[in-house]
């Protein structure tokens, strides 16, 4: 008989001597990140939302963010979030909507531990003269969106949003044909995003008017759909992140 | 902003797609096609203890210890072109002949979402080639790039009539971690591939195995080679149809 048994079994697979990626909690370091913040249309984000969760928001609010993770426990790697703030059992949560990275191990946990819907992207942050600028494309060549700042001022860290926790919807199939998924739950995820003080004691995070702009629509990865109608705000920084385990909110039978 | 009046989510669980992003999902439900595969594999006499220590409880290791190194080209598939490298070995499942998958290299998106969600195959991005170089088809699989894994050859001699071909059923051990900080997998179990094959040519001969690089991450040389048993170089068509859970650990 095999030897090897499920007390054995790595945290993810494969399950021998060294998983694709570890147990949580994840680490970023010095993650640069610029973010949008945004109102949008309400039934595109409806369509978006299971029927436990409501926009906290009328018009919706979204913030849109690309990051570019100097340091992680995955890796070095960019990523693209879109949460919508919404509403379950009377807590704020930012609905992790679309989601999207450039590597393999972020990818994998992000779809397998929490539920994050990510695909893989191209995406980059960068610098233009005196504009930050964020851009993705999926696949190569295909422009879905663009966002800008041009900096204006540091932030104080009252403007800075709230922090709330982050909510998916955890979907994996049931190899058996036509049978229901074998995991569809609605899951918590815990992080602290902190700003990163310059050497002057204040936070590393600035504010200026931003834009953002879908740049073609896909029907494959269709963010179009949640359109900016007003920009609320933009802001980039130098960030410190911990992702800690999440919790099982509800299961879908 | 303001705050609405209540307005749910209308996106009910009857409508969730079969993967996530449920409303545009990354992959759809199977069959998956794949066409224009190519395929080497040399088999290979291994250690027992090794694959015994690889090989879940629930399966029996076949005697003598069997492991085959595979490199494949899928040029055309349904999800997309891909290659793929991985390692398998003869075992049992109850009195049927299985081949345990317990690496796996691939280097494209869907196939290593699809791979791991639905069979949990244990699949991990690497770099991967299958080339001709004279009368030797070589293939290679390096993680990261730079550090190889695996190669293999083969020089074709003999057509095989590809009737003659038998297949084994691929085994996985699937686990999909619990988002919560709980002591066990939300998901344990092995899950037994059902695939239909249509051989357009094949062919044998001699072969050769090496895998070189001792790697903590990506530990294949813990399958050595004792002997190299057979060689074969395919191009065939594939079906991957739904699998079946053959074991659940809990």
């Amino acid at each position: 008989m095999g030897r090897f048994t499920p007390e054995r079994f790595a945290f993810s697979g494969p399950v021998y001597y060294t998983p694709l990626y570890p147990e949580p909690p994840m680490h970023y370091r010095h993650s640069e990140g610029f973010s949008v913040v945004y109102e949008t249309d309400e039934e595109p984000v409806l369509d978006l939302l299971p029927p436990e969760v409501e926009p906290a928001d009328s018009p919706p609010v979204v913030l849109l963010r690309i990051s570019r993770h100097a340091f992680s426990t995955f890796g070095p790697h960019h990523g693209l979030s879109t949460f919508v703030r919404v509403r379950l059992d009377g807590q704020i949560y930012n609905y992790v909507t679309y989601i999207w990275v450039d590597s393999e191990a972020a990818f994998a946990a992000g779809r397998e531990v929490w539920g994050d819907a990510k695909k893989l992207a191209n995406i980059d942050l960068r610098w233009d003269r005196e504009e930050v600028i964020g851009t993705v494309e999926r696949p190569v060549g295909k422009r879905l969106l663009t966002m800008t700042m041009a900096i204006q001022r540091r932030m104080r860290p009252e403007e800075l949003p709230a922090g709330v926790p982050g909510a998916t919807l955890k979907v994996i199939p049931s190899p058996r044909q036509g049978a229901p998924p074998a995991i569809a739950e609605l899951n918590q995820i815990e992080f602290a995003i902190t700003p990163e003080a310059g050497s002057d004691g204040q936070l590393e995070v600035y504010t200026g008017p931003a834009s953002l702009s879908f740049d073609s629509p896909s029907q494959t990865t269709p963010i179009h759909r949640l359109a900016p109608r007003r920009i609320l705000g933009g802001f980039y920084g130098s960030f410190l992140i911990d992702l800690g385990h999440g919790e099982t909110l509800r299961r879908h039978e | 902003m303001n705050e609405p009046d209540r307005l749910r989510g209308l996106l009910t669980p009857d409508q969730f797609g079969y993967s996530m992003p449920v409303e545009s999902p990354l992959f759809r439900p199977l069959p998956f096609y794949y066409r224009e595969s190519r395929f080497l594999t040399v088999a290979y006499e291994t250690d027992p203890e090794a694959a015994r220590a690889l090989l879940p409880d629930a399966l029996e290791l076949s005697l003598p210890a069997t492991a085959s190194l595979s490199l494949i080209d899928n040029s055309w598939t349904t999800l997309g072109p891909c290659h793929e490298a991985l390692i398998g070995i003869l075992a049992r499942w109850q009195d049927q002949p299985v081949r345990y998958v317990p690496f796996f290299l691939v280097d494209a998106e869907v196939p290593f979402a699809a791979g791991r969600e639905i069979w949990g195959i244990p699949k991990k991005y690497g770099r991967i080639s299958l080339t001709r170089e004279t009368d030797i088809i070589v293939g290679s699989a390096e993680r990261p790039a730079g550090v190889r894994l695996a190669t293999a050859m083969v020089a074709p001699e003999t057509p095989l009539d590809p009737s003659g071909l038998g297949t084994t059923p691929a085994v996985y051990l699937k686990v999909i971690p619990a988002a919560g900080p709980v002591d066990r997998p939300e998901i344990a179990e092995l899950v037994l591939s059902r695939t239909e094959y249509r051989v357009r040519e094949a062919w044998r001969g001699q072969g050769s195995v090496e895998l070189p690089a001792a790697s903590t991450f990506d530990p294949w040389h813990r399958l050595p080679v004792r002997a190299i048993k057979d060689a074969f170089w395919l191009s065939y068509e594939t079906s991957l149809l739904p699998p079946e859970v053959i074991h659940r650990y809990h």
